[in-house]
């Protein structure tokens, strides 16, 4: 039904164009979900390629999946909310990059959706943990370490999980 | 197909240039994520490295839990009265930037006073489950969170110990959505020309006594239809 009415309208496509030179082309009116696509369209240039120089090739291809999914009129709520779930289902780096991805294009929806994402995986874990699943080294001295964690003594309080998984 | 590999090739690539998962991260994307924890454990990540020691500070959402393990809410109302964890929203509040929060959620807390919510002028949002509060309480909260739009109130509790009625007094001027789950009160005020939506949902009161004034109410759902009439026979 989407189809046969979107064919009597004459489609305006634009080219985005990953970080390794992939191209896609996308229908406008699905790209624009994103406010910095938005305003590059309303400033005109939408007639050449957009280079997307921040996001790469496989993320490009999941921030296109999550547009064509939010945008399409034919699902329904449940179809999006099961769609969503199914999206982070992915490794922790994935996620966090289509963050970066979702923040560089201002895409609100999706930025939101991974944010979560990534909380639940760090959600009841020590600061241990959490700097062990992010990578994170500590550049702090262990008194220093102490001193943050006498300010706020509550936040360390209760069983945390010690565990990566 | 040809395309999947080329993605796979690309990702392994990317994983070695990243030093760690989160530098390439704007401070905004690490703050968004961990608004969406607890708040103890987004305070908790502090330690994590100086990049996070503040990070904290500017989240625009946060939610007090109390973790005390019980099942039913009741035990757990007189508990809180012991523990008294309101310094906690209390320190948290003051060495936060007040005015950058929208949503705040409380759960299990004994609301002595509403100092903690002072300067809280954008909380769109404000949730408290299993809180006691007195009336007046109640009342300076929803002062100092002038532009509130959304309040719900869930297995709360009044404290009586300074009076004997128990009563719930709402008034506020922006004030559009209100829920109330299991309370019980004696007289119940409502008083708010904003209010468009209305779940009272098993809220005790007497009707003859208490006062509804929402003229704009556009929803309006109950468990019980004929709360008002019902409550106030009983009472009467």
């Amino acid at each position: 039904m989407a189809e046969a009415a979107s064919s009597t309208i004459e489609k305006n496509n634009l080219t985005l164009k990953s970080s390794y030179g992939d191209e896609f082309v996308l229908e406008e009116s699905i790209a624009i979900q994103s406010v910095t696509i938005k305003n590059m369209v309303e400033d005109g240039c939408s007639s050449s390629v957009i280079p997307l120089s921040k996001v790469d090739t496989g993320t490009l291809i999941k921030v296109i999946e999550y547009m064509k999914m939010h945008s399409s009129t034919s699902s329904n709520e449940e179809e999006i909310q099961n769609f969503d779930k199914e999206f982070v289902r992915i490794s922790i780096k994935t996620i966090l990059n289509i963050l970066e991805a979702a923040n560089f294009l201002d895409i609100r929806s999706l930025l939101d959706l991974c944010a979560e994402a990534v909380a639940n995986r760090i959600k009841n874990k020590t600061p241990e943990v959490v700097r062990k699943i992010f990578n994170i080294t500590s550049d702090f001295t262990p008194e220093e370490e102490a001193e943050i964690r006498n300010e706020t003594p509550w936040a360390f309080e209760g069983d945390l999980d010690h565990s990566l998984d | 197909m040809r395309q999947r590999h080329k993605v796979t090739d690309l990702t392994i690539d990317g994983e070695i240039e990243a030093p760690d998962l989160i530098s390439n991260l704007p401070d905004e994307v690490l703050s968004s994520i961990i608004s969406f924890l607890p708040t103890n454990e987004a305070v908790a990540t502090s330690v994590c490295s100086k990049r996070w020691r503040f990070l904290w500070k500017s989240l625009s959402r946060l939610s007090f839990y109390l973790k005390v393990d019980v099942h039913d809410l009741r035990p757990c109302l007189i508990r809180i009265q012991r523990i008294e964890k309101l310094s906690i929203v209390d320190q948290v509040l003051s060495s936060h930037i007040v005015h950058c929060i929208w949503t705040l959620s409380c759960d299990k807390y004994l609301l002595r006073d509403a100092s903690p919510f002072k300067g809280c002028v954008n909380v769109r949002t404000l949730k408290l489950r299993a809180c006691c509060f007195n009336e007046e309480t109640l009342i300076d909260i929803l002062g100092n969170c002038e532009f509130l739009e959304n309040l719900s109130l869930r297995a709360c509790s009044l404290d009586t110990s300074w009076k004997h009625t128990p009563i719930l007094r709402i008034r506020h001027k922006k004030l559009k959505f209100l829920e109330i789950y299991h309370m019980e009160v004696e007289i119940f005020y409502l008083i708010s020309k904003s209010l468009t939506e209305l779940v009272l949902e098993d809220l005790s009161y007497s009707s003859r006594r208490s006062i509804i004034h929402c003229p704009n109410l556009r929803v309006f759902r109950t468990n019980s239809p004929g709360v008002l009439d019902q409550r106030g026979t009983g009472s009467a």
